[in-house]
C-alpha cells in the first residue's frame, strides 16, 4: 500500500495537457455576460410585447362584453406574471455568488433550487387554471355567433387538447423536471452535510 | 475592462491556471469537464475581478472560485465519478506507460471520496497551505486537519485496492 506522499509525489509527476488560451477564456467571459444580458432584455421584451400586443387587440376588435375584458386581463395578468416570475429566477441564478464561502454558495443552490421546484409545479398549475379561466371568459364572446354544433366541436377540441396537455404531457414533463430537481437538491443537501465534521 | 486589467487576467490565468485544472481535474475525474470547469472558473474570475479586494491572498481567492464552480457544477450534471481512462495519452514507453496507470488509478480512487473530501484532498496534494485551505473551505483548521487525516487513509486505502486488481 503506498503512503500519502507517495501518491503526492505521483501527483506533482503527472503530465498535464496544455492551458487552453486566455484569449479563448476572455473571449468566453465577454460572451458569457452578453448572453445573460440577452437573456434579460429578451424577457423583458417580451413581457412589453405581450402587454402592447393585448392593448391593440382590445382597441381593435369591439368586443363588448364585461367576461371578454376580464378574460383578456386575466390572460394578460397570467403571462405577466409568469414571465415576471421566469426573469426572477434568471436573475436569481445569475446573482449566485461564487466567491462567497462553500457552505453559503449550497445554500443559495438549495433555495434557488426549491424555487425552480415551486415553478415546475406549484405555480405551472397555477399557470393553467388561471390562463384556462381567461379563455372560458374570453369565449363566452367570441364564440356567442357561432353555431352550436361548431361551438361544441371548438370546446371539445379545446378541452381535449388541454386535458390531454395537463394530464399526459404536462404530468409527464412535471414529473422529469421534478426528479431533476431533486436530484440536484439531494446531491447539494448531501455535500451540506459533508462540510458538518 | 481595460487593457490593464485584462493583462492582470492573463497573468493570474498563467500563474494559477494549472493548479486550478489540477483540482478540476480530480473532482471530475474526467479530462473533457475539467476543461470546461476550468474556462468556467476563469470566467468567473473575470467576471468578478473588480470585486476582489484583497481581503485574503489573490490564490485564496481563485482557490475558492474554483471549489464553488466544482460544487455549483453539479446543476449541470450530478456528479458522474466517470473517470475516463481511455482518454490516457499515447504512451512511449513501459516506465512512462506505469506511471500513467498509476495517475490514472489515482484519479480513479480520488473520484470514489466524497465531493466535498475531493476538493480537499485535492488542495492537498498541491501542496495549498492548511491555513488557506480553511480559508477557502470555511471549515476550521483543526477540523480539516481531521478530515484530512480521515481523506488520507481512505484515499490509501482505494488506491491499494485498484493497485492490487
Amino acid at each position: 500500500m503506498k503512503d500519502f506522499n507517495a501518491l503526492q509525489n505521483l501527483w506533482k509527476e503527472q503530465k498535464m495537457d496544455s492551458l487552453p488560451d486566455a484569449n479563448a477564456i476572455l473571449a468566453k467571459a465577454k460572451k458569457v455576460q452578453n448572453s445573460i444580458n440577452t437573456k434579460i432584455k429578451i424577457q423583458i421584451v417580451t413581457l412589453v410585447a405581450v402587454v402592447v400586443f393585448i392593448l391593440i387587440l382590445v382597441n381593435v376588435i369591439p368586443f363588448k362584453e364585461a367576461t371578454t375584458f376580464i378574460g383578456i386581463g386575466l390572460m394578460t395578468f397570467t403571462i405577466l406574471l409568469f414571465s415576471a416570475i421566469r426573469l426572477v429566477q434568471v436573475i436569481r441564478l445569475h446573482k449566485i455568488d461564487l466567491t462567497q464561502n462553500p457552505q453559503q454558495l449550497l445554500l443559495d443552490l438549495e433555495a434557488y433550487y426549491v424555487f425552480q421546484n415551486s415553478i415546475n409545479t406549484r405555480y405551472t398549475t397555477i399557470y393553467f387554471i388561471l390562463m384556462n379561466v381567461a379563455f372560458a371568459l374570453y369565449f363566452i364572446e367570441v364564440l356567442a355567433p357561432v353555431a352550436d354544433f361548431y361551438k361544441i366541436i371548438i370546446v371539445a377540441v379545446y378541452l381535449a387538447w388541454m386535458l390531454f396537455a395537463y394530464f399526459y404531457l404536462g404530468k409527464k414533463h412535471k414529473a422529469k423536471e421534478q426528479a431533476k430537481t431533486q436530484s440536484i437538491i439531494d446531491g447539494i443537501r448531501e455535500i451540506e452535510q459533508q462540510y458538518e465534521v | 475592462m481595460n487593457q490593464n486589467q485584462e493583462q492582470h487576467f492573463k497573468e493570474l490565468y498563467q500563474k494559477f491556471g494549472p493548479k486550478v485544472q489540477r483540482l478540476c481535474l480530480g473532482y471530475t475525474g474526467n479530462q473533457m469537464e475539467a476543461e470546461d470547469l476550468l474556462q468556467e472558473v476563469f470566467v468567473k474570475v473575470w467576471q468578478n475581478l473588480d470585486k476582489f479586494r484583497g481581503d485574503s491572498q489573490v490564490s485564496t481567492w481563485i482557490y475558492r472560485i474554483a471549489a464553488n464552480t466544482c460544487l455549483y457544477h453539479l446543476r449541470s450534471a450530478k456528479n458522474k465519478q466517470s473517470v475516463d481512462l481511455a482518454q490516457a495519452p499515447p504512451l512511449l514507453d513501459l516506465e512512462e506507460s506505469n506511471k500513467e496507470q498509476q495517475v490514472q488509478l489515482l484519479y480513479k480512487a480520488i473520484s470514489e471520496l466524497k465531493e466535498s473530501d475531493r476538493l480537499i484532498i485535492t488542495m492537498l496534494l498541491e501542496e495549498i497551505p492548511y491555513l488557506e485551505m480553511a480559508q477557502i473551505t470555511e471549515i476550521s483548521e483543526v477540523n480539516l486537519r481531521v478530515k484530512i487525516h480521515r481523506i488520507k487513509q481512505q484515499l490509501s486505502i482505494i488506491y491499494a485496492k485498484y493497485e492490487r486488481l
